[in-house]
Parts: structure tokens; sequence; C-alpha cells
């Protein structure tokens, strides 16, 4: 899933000082599933925004909701009352839901309420860590199910560096390194030898740096 | 495909295993939280709501509810009877307002027994105007006869009665059907009768020496021990026949009425005998000697016809292999010493032969002919209910019986028809899974107290005490509130496994088809999901706990009238249910101070936090019980800490100071104490007020 997390408190108040009718719009998925922007998080950033502005003598009106998923047009439908009496939306949907807003109503202006940060998991409950990068061309059969691109801070295809200290990233030493963790899985396997094989340098078009990504299917279009 | 498990409502209420083992379905759960929480006059009512014997049901119910209860399960069953009874000593009993008449339908009740007095209390409150005529002075039937002091003092069943009389229900004592009216001159005048005589006679059995001087029934027994003081002459060694309930309390009785010793034989072995467990051990503690699985032969008797014992035959078994009753005797006899026997082995009805000639048929074994479905006997408009038709059973049963009844009567006046086995039908749910019953937290069950043995049995008065307040409240959170917790919203349901996470009882759970799903009823209601939940899509069944929350708008509104208001989201159980703390916040409260007693500080969430400051409070406290170990619900302290900790990163962020928002753990004297404590609460409200705008982070 999309994690995120909610931007700095200042930073929101800040984008939103203008305006005395805001909706805070949560999205209810992947941002609710990472606890960043679902309803509980709508609703408390609301009564935060109206606390502040309450605090600094300018009184706001603020409202909250919360849609489906914000990132699909039609389920943006259910907010357009709420969207229609404010004078801006702060989303706490991932990039993707805030876009999909300023299409959908353009007429009116929706600011991120959440940094977008990674692809990833919770690897236990609270704690949430990157794992895939949409590099478009995925590797993973070739390393035991690890991204090198994603989990090696400097995406190599032929790790570890030097930089590999007992385990871990020279980055930090809370950062297992990704190609340690693919050649103990090797070594699980009786596969070592496949770190003999030296990979080509990877085709980067496929990632953004190919431009903005799209995507067609012929056989169900419209 | 759906990932979250539709919980589908049925058509049919679906009440938990308590509420649908007693037969008259009271609310169990209801009664019991509110016990709970201190509000014992809204226990009482729910209990009244219902029950119309609320006090005699309090003291000697058989309560089959505890037999059903969950908990039996875990550390053993609540200990509802005895909480019904301290709700009914401690609430404040309601004004009787009589039922305005409504119908012009009169209805005739005979027998003011449990049964009886369900039906007239149904039917008065439908708006008919019923009449009960009771044989004996007073109305209580079995109850008011024959239950002795020591079990039920009359002024408990007196107060019950009265409130049936006082919806407007006349009630006729000393006049008795076939001898001072007929069914033909209650038809004159009413349009309904039912019959409810119970089940008056005592039986014997029929072995030599039956008829001896010195041999009693059970129930002429017990009601002139009740009532006209019957002492033994001295040195007079009983022995009982009977191994049911009335069996005990005709033993129990002959020991306060000076029997030298009490011996109490049966056919069935100690394990099978029909009595409430808890009765018999009383019974042995009291000194009566039982000698089970014995049949009697003979009552032997000396040349001037004196009793000198019974002689008894063993017995093999009482029940054939269709569990119908069937006893086997051994050869092996023995001869029990004794001078008195008392037979308490069952009841049966009056003769009811003056009933044939109204049109009122009866079976060859003298009983009337009843259809169970229209609950009529053969005679239109004329029904029956209660032990009279439906056999021995406990008065709770009766009134059961009863209630099926006045429902039955309305169908009749209003011409409609009536078919006993489609009304009052309900679902329930099954035992707690093994899995569950692991996690959930022992909880040792508060003995009910009794006078000492000794002490007891050389007197009539009562002998059970009664639960304290604390017991009660200790008592009453063990229940485990079973379904009335934590429930889905499948349509704002991310699957996110938050709760499943969290939960530590194991109730939200993945089957083996990978569909979530919240077990609703393996829930123990502690709301640890509903706070964690980020898509707020996890709600309880019950309102409860929701109520309790939906009060912080208005309790911050009325307090900031006073000055800075402080609010205390504060636990519901425990020290906070008890009636000083209670009589603090109602009458001794500052005004600036509003209080949320939340049931179990686990369910408030940072939103309620903030919204408290959001509403103007200068300061939020979340008040939960230092004593962890004795709180029925686990992790209480540590997520209610955290939460509290991401109230005070978000206000920090904001610039307030993190000190508006503080978490405490009060140990009970500091509750109790809370005048002071409350002092310290409003004096930061105070200087946070004092400092400005809310006060300035440091």
């Amino acid at each position: 899933m999309i994690v995120g997390e909610r931007k700095p408190l200042q930073e929101i108040l800040k984008a939103v000082e203008k305006y005395e009718k805001v909706l805070v719009l949560g999205c209810g998925e992947c941002v609710t599933v990472c606890m960043a922007g679902g309803d509980k998080e709508a609703r408390e950033t609301a009564l935060a925004i109206s606390l502040a502005r309450k605090k600094a003598g300018k009184a706001v009106e603020v409202e909250s909701h919360t849609v489906e998923r914000q990132c699909e047009f039609e389920f943006l439908e259910s907010t357009r009352k709420g969207v229609e009496a404010a004078d801006v939306i702060v989303s706490l949907a991932c990039g993707v839901g805030v876009q999909t807003m300023n299409m959908h109503y353009q007429d009116k202006l929706t600011l991120p309420g959440i940094n977008t940060t990674f692809m990833g998991l919770p690897v236990q409950q609270g704690v949430w860590m990157e794992n895939c990068l949409g590099c478009g061309n995925c590797v993973l059969e070739e390393t035991m199910g690890i991204c090198p691109i994603a989990r090696c801070s400097k995406s190599m295809l032929n790790g570890p560096c030097g930089g590999s200290q007992y385990g871990k990233c020279e980055i930090s030493k809370d950062v297992d390194c990704g190609w340690n963790l693919i050649y103990e899985r090797l070594e699980k396997f009786g596969k070592l030898d496949a770190l003999a094989e030296i990979k080509p340098p990877k085709d980067w078009s496929t990632t953004h740096s190919g431009g903005p990504r799209k995507m067609v299917r012929e056989d169900v279009k419209l | 495909m759906s990932k979250v498990k539709n919980n589908a409502a049925t058509l049919l209420p679906e009440y938990p295993p308590c509420q649908a083992g007693c037969p008259i379905n009271t609310d169990v759960q209801e009664y019991v939280r509110q016990i709970a929480v201190g509000n014992h006059t809204s226990a009482l009512e729910a209990i009244m709501k219902i029950n119309p014997l609320s006090a005699v049901c309090g003291m000697i119910c058989a309560h089959p509810c505890e037999d059903e209860c969950r908990r039996k399960d875990v550390d053993g069953a609540v200990s509802i009877r005895a909480l019904k009874r301290f709700a009914v000593e401690n609430g404040s009993w309601p004004e009787v307002k009589k039922v305005e008449t409504s119908r012009p339908e009169k209805v005739a009740v005979v027998g003011g027994g449990p049964g009886g007095l369900m039906v007239a209390r149904e039917l008065a409150q439908m708006g008919f105007a019923v009449t009960v005529f009771e044989r004996t002075a007073e109305c209580g039937g079995a109850v008011a006869s024959y239950i002795p002091h020591y079990r039920l003092p009359m002024e408990w069943l007196r107060r019950d009665v009265a409130q049936v009389a006082g919806l407007g229900v006349e009630i006729k004592t000393g006049t008795e059907l076939g001898k001072d009216f007929s069914i033909d001159d209650l038809a004159k005048d009413y349009q309904a009768v039912v019959l409810a005589m119970g089940l008056p006679v005592s039986r014997a059995i029929p072995i030599p020496g039956n008829n001896a001087k010195g041999v009693m029934l059970a129930l002429p027994f017990l009601h002139d021990a009740k009532f006209n003081g019957f002492k033994f002459e001295p040195g007079r060694r009983v022995i009982v026949i009977g191994g049911g309930n009335v069996a005990m309390d005709v033993a129990r009785t002959a020991l306060r009425c000076g029997a030298k010793e009490v011996k109490l034989g049966c056919l069935e072995c100690r394990e099978e005998m029909p009595a409430f467990e808890w009765e018999i051990e009383e019974a042995i503690d009291e000194g009566v000697e039982m000698f089970p699985g014995w049949g009697p032969k003979e009552i032997t008797l000396d040349g001037s016809g004196n009793i000198t014992g019974l002689e008894v035959q063993e017995c093999l078994s009482v029940f054939d292999e269709q569990k119908r009753f069937s006893p086997k005797l051994g050869d092996t006899c023995q001869l029990v010493d004794g001078n008195t026997v008392i037979f308490a082995i069952g009841q049966g009805n009056d003769n009811l032969s003056y009933l044939k000639e109204f049109g009122i048929e009866l079976t060859e074994r003298g009983i009337i002919k009843f259809d169970a479905r229209t609950l009529q006997t053969t005679r239109p408009g004329v029904f029956a209910c209660g032990e009279l038709v439906f056999g021995p059973g406990s008065a709770v049963k009766a009134m059961s019986t009863g209630r099926k009844t006045a429902l039955a009567v309305k169908a009749h006046l209003d011409g409609v028809p009536f078919d006993a086995d489609k009304v009052e039908q309900f679902t329930t749910f099954d035992g707690l899974s093994a899995t569950t019953i692991e996690k959930v937290k022992l909880v040792e069950r508060v003995s009910v107290p009794l006078l000492d043995a000794k002490t007891r049995k050389t007197h009539f008065e009562h002998a059970e005490t009664g639960y304290t307040e604390q017991m009660a409240l200790c008592e009453s959170r063990r229940c485990m509130d079973c379904a009335a917790g934590a429930e889905c919203i499948d349509e704002l349901c991310a699957v996110c496994l938050t709760c499943l996470r969290t939960c530590p009882y194991g109730v939200p759970s993945i089957d083996e088809n990978g569909i979530f799903t919240i077990r609703n009823v393996e829930c123990q209601a502690c709301g640890l999901c509903v706070g964690i939940c980020p898509a707020s899509a996890i709600r309880f069944r019950n309102y409860y706990a929701q109520a309790s929350l939906d009060r912080l708008e208005e309790a911050v509104k009325s307090a900031q009238q006073n000055g800075p208001a402080a609010v205390v989201f504060c636990c519901s159980y425990g020290a906070f249910a008890e009636q000083s703390f209670l009589e603090y916040l109602n009458n001794g409260r500052p005004a600036n101070l509003a209080v949320v007693r939340v049931p179990c500080v686990a369910k408030v969430e940072v939103v309620n936090m903030l919204q408290a400051l959001e509403l103007g409070a200068e300061a939020v406290f979340v008040a939960g019980c230092e004593q962890e170990e004795e709180c029925s619900y686990r992790d209480v302290a540590k997520w209610a800490g955290q939460r509290v900790m991401r109230a005070k990163e978000i206000i920090a962020e904001l610039g307030l100071a993190q000190e508006r928002v503080e978490h405490l753990n009060l140990a009970p004297d500091e509750v109790r104490n809370f005048a002071q404590t409350a002092e310290s609460f409003l004096a930061k409200a105070k200087n946070v007020a004092e400092i400005g705008g809310g006060g300035e982070s440091k």
C-alpha cells in the first residue's frame, strides 16, 4: 500500500490561513490503513485546525469527511456538498488523491494534508517500511524476493557494497543492508553461486526517469 | 469477493445467553451493567420493567440465567441473582402509577401466585380491568404460603404485590373458586378468566405406616411453621423424605422448629438430587444428615403406634434408559431412626372436579385439559397458566407462562388467532470459544455472604445477608457484556487489521477462507479497538459506550459558565461507581469541573480529548484506575497513556502547552477523596487560562 504521514500541523495551518471554511477530506484506502488520512485522522486534523484558529482568535469553520477512495472520480461525488460549501479542501489522501480531487473539482483548490512517503507494509503494528519503488521492471525473481532497488540504499543490482557492516547499511544502523538480506536468503536456499553472475546495468526508462508513465488496457476500455 | 464477513442481522431479536435463559427474558446485561456503574435505581428499573416479583426473584429465584452465563466456562458464572437482590435493596423503588383502563373488557385471574400476578400485571398494563381472586389471606401463591422466612422475608413479597396492585389490579383475598364462587359467576362479569391456582397439595407415598401420628406433609408443615409459630415438642428426630427444593426447605425449617435432629433421604444419589446444589450444601452446613440413594419402604411403629423409624431400601437407579422415572430397588434394607416423618416428594393440584360442570374438562389424571397453543381450557375464554397446567417449576417459570397467557387473553378479546409457539421468539448464541476463554482475565466470583450456619439454623431471620456495595461493584464487573461490544461497520472498514493486532482477546480474526470478521459474540467490550480503528468502522452494539461520550459537549458548555473549565474523562467502575463518589459528582463538584464518566478510559479517543479543548476546556484529564490488576480489562493504562501522548503531540504542534492534557491513574482512595484531586485539576485549568490564549508552549 501507499504510506504517508500527516504534514506538520503548522504547515497545514499556514496553507489554510486565508480561508474561513475548510473541508478536511480523508480517504478510506491506503492512508486509512497506514493511519495517516482515514476518518479518524480527518476528524483529529479538523479539530486541530479549529482549535489553533480559536486560539489565534481567527475563527474557522472546519468540516471533515472521508470518501471510500479519493483516486476515483465517482467516489468523489459523495463529498460534493462539502466541497461546494468549503473555501478550500485539505486532502489527507496520497498525492494521487489530492490530484484526483483537483481534477474533479477544478473550481476548488485541494491542498495536501499528508506527505506521501513510500509503498510499503506494516512490519509490525505502528511500524511501516518501504519495500517497492515501482521501477516498472521487477527483478524480485533474481533476488530471492527481496528488492535491491527499494531496499539497497544505492539501488545496486550487484551488491552488497563496502558500506555493508554486520548486516546493516552504512547510512544508519537501523537500516538493514538489502543485499545482506539477499545473501542470507541465497545461502539458505543453497544458491550463493547466483552472485557470480554479473547483472548488466538496469534500464531505468521504465521508472519515472522515462517520464510520467501511463497504462492502457484496450480490452476493458469503454 | 467481499473481504469482510457481513454479519447480517436476523429478524428475531438476539439475546445474550443469560437473557435467553431467563424464562421472562429479563435484560440481565443491562441491570448488571447499571449496578457496575453505581446506578442501582436504573438497575432496579430494568428488572421491574419485566418482572412483577423483582424482590422475590432477588431473594429466591432459581436463576437459570446463571446456568447460561458464559463466564461459567471461565471462572464461574456471574452471581446474577445476588446482584438482583442488591439492586432491589439499594435502588429507589418507583412510585407506582395507576394505569388508566382503556379497554371495556374485564379479566378475572384465579390465583395470586407468580403466574397469576404476571397475567394480572401484563393485562393491566394493556389497559384491561383485572381482578385477582386469591384463596389465602395474601397474594404470592407458594412463595407466600410456603417459602420460609429465612429465605424470603415477607416484606419483600408484599412490596412486589403492592406494585401490581398499584397499577390498578383489584386483589380479592380469602375467596376461593369452587367454594365462594363458580366459573359461571365469573363469566357474568368478566369477559375472560385465567386459572392460575398452582399445585397446592402435598403428596405422600402409600407405604405402611403413613397414617401414623407424627407423619406430616411438606406444605402444611411449612405453612404452620411460617404462619402459626409451629414448634416441635422436645426430642423430635425428623426424617424428611424427598430430595427436591421443598424437601430442603422442610429439613431446614424442621431444624429451626426445634427438631433434635433432621435426616433427609431420597431415591436419587447425591449427584442426581433434584434440589439446587446450594440448597443442599446450606442444609448440610446446618446439620441436616443426608442419606441419598434410599427409597422409603415402611414407617416402623412400636406397639403404641409411635414412629420408631423409617425402613429404607437401597435404590439402584431412579430413571430408565428413556430418562423416565422408574426406580429400581435392590435387596439391601436399613432402618433410619426417628420419630417424625415428613413427606416432601412433590405437589399435585386440588380436586378440580367442580370445574367439570362448567364446561372445563379434566384429563383422566384430574388435570385440566389444555391447548398449549391457545392456552385455553375446553371452555372458550377460560385460560390456564402456571404450575396448574405446566407442572411443577420455579416462580420465574410460572411467570413466563403468565406473560404468554396475557398475550393469549388479549388476542382472544381482540378476536384474533393466537399461537403460543409463535410469540416471544428470539435467537441467542453459544458459549465462548476455547481460545477466547484462555484470554479472558480471571476474576474470582464474589461468594454470596450467609449467616454462619450455627447461628442461622436457630432462627427464621434471613439467612443470606446480601452483597455489600464493594462486593456488588466487583461482582457486576465480571459480566463480560456478551455481544454488546465491538461490531464492524462493513462499509467503512478498510480491513487494516489494526483491531486484530490490538484486541487482547483475539476477537477480530481471519478465517480459513481469508475472510476478516469481528466475532462480536466473543467480544469482551473493552473498546480498545474502537479507539484505535483509523476508519471509525467499529462501534458498540449497545448504546452505553457512545452515550457516555455524547455527554461531552453539554458537560463542557455547562462547566464553562462557571469559570475556566477542566474536563475529566473518568472510569465508571470500581471506586468511580461508589455512591459517595456519585454524590460528590452530583452535589459537591465545583461547577467548572466537567466530569464525563466512560465505561473504561480505554474508550476515550484522541478526538474526544481534542474536542474537549476545542469546545473551550482549559485542561483535559483522563483518569483511570491505578489498580490495573483489579480491572476486568487488559492493557487499559497502556492505551490510555499512548492516546494522551498522541494528543499532547498534536497540541504541542499547535503551540499549546502539553500539560493541558494529562493521563492519571488514581488509587481508589484518590477517587474517594476526589474533591482534593479535582482541586489540582482546576488549579491547572486556572493556570492555563491565566497564561492567556490557552497557554503557551514552553
